[in-house]
């Protein structure tokens, strides 16, 4: 059997090919201690050759949600898939092709970072050392610990040890990365670092990552997807773009700045919208200089861009000095479905 | 991280030139594989948490000592102290030491280097680390259980009974019957066998070291106590081992107690590791 990832999806292990391009899928999984829900009915989707950002805050059960599917847990009812594979049977398959970082990651302290890494190697392959080698100084380079190589990792700080867990997270080509938290403890250069490897590995190796983190900014700069967990429900789980454009919560948002010769003829256009059924919501504020800054909700985008401008165009006395969707920060979204679920809204 | 940009333009060179060696490198590796996949691997990184800090050292040292060099002291003064002591009594006395001294050695050492074997890496994170990649949790725990054995054995044991042998031999003049004696340290290593597998299987039961160490020792300390009160229960468990070595070595036979302890250890010892494997497999970690 050789190693190479071409040669394993012509062998025709990778069934999430052309037709199934999802990597991981979990349909309904669930998973409790004691009379505690870590996870409710989790239906992720995480497609191919993508950088998915799994958000929430502590104790949403992201980790939780990891573990379930290398299978060092086991889930409580439901089911989930890698490459098409059963999490619980068939987790063995599933971890040959896989690389993963835990949060916090801990390693054998009497090892050099190079034992560590044939130490992990050796695990995926056998074969002639001098291969096993290249792979392990590939390895060491891509994360700049070359220098660092032969010195015991009891003496780590805790950026050199995140680095080492990205080196041997990676070590075996691995089609899919699941990494917990891979730019924690790192400073703004590392956490750049980690993020300019992930987009090369996702282009240049075609390998899809599966991260979680706190680090809103991080999201944004390099996903391609991402699922926002909160006590151990999803909240939303969309492509970046979409998110940021529609706040996660299935709406998408309009921006208009207005000025108004009174307020009656502004509160009449204000009606004169908020009867619209497509039309969630309407939020008003005051600028400087007298204007005016709405911002609209809406379920219905094509209706709205046909329809909202003209709406109040029409209304004598209301002039509109700006207009267009309103692309939220993920930030923003973060904190509103968060608040949303709070209040019971989402 | 401190990567610099140079090393990243580095790094895009490797990764060109790793593609192009990617034949010769798919051609060279294979994919490891098989139900005790990543056993070799573990035997190795067990190997080297043993000889890589002074852990070999110190328990060489002690054990010796206590093991192998009190007892030969004690056989030594009493052959000083009794006159009509022959050569044949101050084997007895000696064997008597090294029997008592080497089934509690043994406990001893099994307690202190593998109470946190499993429950330690457990909490560490280390376990749920080798796990993730593609090891099975069958080769984890027989890993350890054989390099410990091996270790432990020859620590507590091995090295102890060839010392203990030569000197008792230079002191009496008349060395004890080697077969006899390789018996007696057979009985010694299947009861450290026992203590080994019995510490891995709490070890997969209780979250906490203190927990192991007390039930494992409280095992033996009790075993001493109910030998009183129901001696019947001896022939289950390897609690009188040091006195079938020591009638071995002395009378050359062994009690019908001791007989059936044997046998009996053996099968509990082959329990506990299938238990063992068990509970581990199904383990969270």
């Amino acid at each position: 059997m050789t190693t190479s990832r071409d040669d394993r999806s012509a062998l025709g292990e990778d069934s999430g090919g052309e037709s199934t391009p999802a990597v991981i899928e979990t349909r309904g999984l669930t998973k409790t201690y004691g009379h505690v829900a870590a996870l409710k009915a989790l239906d992720l989707s995480v497609r191919k050759n993508s950088i998915f950002g799994f958000l929430g805050p502590n104790g949403a059960g992201k980790s939780t949600t990891m573990k379930l599917l290398l299978g060092l847990a086991r889930p409580t009812s439901g089911s989930g898939s890698i490459f098409g594979k059963d999490i619980v049977s068939e987790d063995f398959q599933i971890r040959r092709r896989v690389g993963y970082l835990a949060q916090d990651p801990r390693y054998y302290g009497h090892m050099t970072a190079r034992e560590t890494l044939r130490f992990v190697a050796r695990f995926f392959y056998s074969g002639p050392e001098s291969a096993i080698e290249r792979r392990v100084d590939e390895s060491l380079s891509l994360v700049g610990l070359s220098d660092r190589a032969d010195r015991r990792i009891r003496g780590f700080s805790g950026g050199e040890l995140q680095r080492l867990g990205l080196a041997q997270a990676q070590i075996n080509d691995p089609e899919l990365l699941i990494l917990d938290e891979p730019a924690a403890s790192l400073d703004p250069m590392g956490r750049r670092d980690v993020l300019e490897i992930m987009a090369r590995l996702r282009d240049e190796q075609n390998t899809t990552i599966f991260y979680s983190t706190h680090i809103l900014d991080d999201v944004q700069r390099v996903s391609d997807s991402v699922a926002i967990l909160e006590r151990g429900r999803l909240l939303a789980q969309a492509p970046i773009d979409e998110l940021l454009t529609t706040g996660g919560a299935g709406g998408t948002v309009y921006e208009l700045a207005l000025k108004g010769e009174s307020g009656a003829a502004l509160e009449q256009a204000r009606t004169c919208v908020r009867s619209q059924s497509w039309i969630s919501s309407l939020e008003e504020s005051s600028e400087p200089g007298g204007e005016r800054r709405w911002i609209v909700k809406v379920t219905d985008e094509s209706a709205t861009e046909e329809n909202l401008l003209r709406l109040v165009l029409q209304t004598r006395g209301v002039r509109v000095t700006g207009f267009g969707r309103k692309r939220q920060s993920l930030e923003e979204a973060f904190f509103d479905l968060i608040e949303k679920d709070s209040n019971g809204e989402v | 991280m401190v990567k610099s940009r140079e090393t990243l333009e580095t790094n895009d060179r490797k990764t060109a030139n790793k593609d192009m060696e990617k034949p010769e490198e798919q051609a060279a590796l294979k994919q490891v594989g098989g139900t005790l996949s990543g056993f070799r691997n573990l035997v190795g990184k067990e190997n080297g948490e043993w000889t890589a800090g002074p852990s070999l050292l110190a328990h060489g040292t002690i054990w010796m000592l206590i093991v192998a060099l009190i007892s030969v002291a004690v056989a030594f003064i009493r052959g000083e102290m009794e006159p009509g002591y022959s050569p044949t009594d101050i084997n007895r006395a000696g064997a008597l030491m090294f029997f008592v001294l080497g089934s509690v050695a043994s406990v001893i050492a099994v307690v202190a280097k593998t109470q946190g074997s499993i429950i330690g890496e457990k909490q560490l994170g280390t376990a749920a680390w080798v796990l993730s990649k593609p090891a099975s949790r069958r080769a984890f725990v027989l890993a350890k259980l054989a390099v410990h054995f091996r270790w432990l054995l020859i620590v507590t044991l091995l090295f102890p009974a060839v010392v203990f042998y030569v000197l008792m031999t230079a002191i009496s003049t008349l060395p004890p019957p080697p077969l006899l004696f390789l018996g007696g340290f057979a009985i010694l290593a299947l009861g450290l066998l026992f203590y080994l597998a019995l510490s891995l299987l709490l070890g997969t039961v209780f979250q906490s070291r203190g927990s192991l160490a007390g039930s494992v020792f409280g095992f033996m300390v009790g075993g001493f106590m109910i030998a009183n009160y129901a001696p019947w229960l001896t022939a289950a468990f390897p609690w009188l081992f040091f006195q079938s070595g020591y009638y071995l070595v002395t009378q050359g036979q062994i009690p019908v107690y001791g007989l059936i302890s044997i046998p009996a250890t053996a099968l509990w010892t082959v329990l506990f590791i299938f238990l063992a494997l068990r509970r581990f497999e199904r383990a969270e970690l």
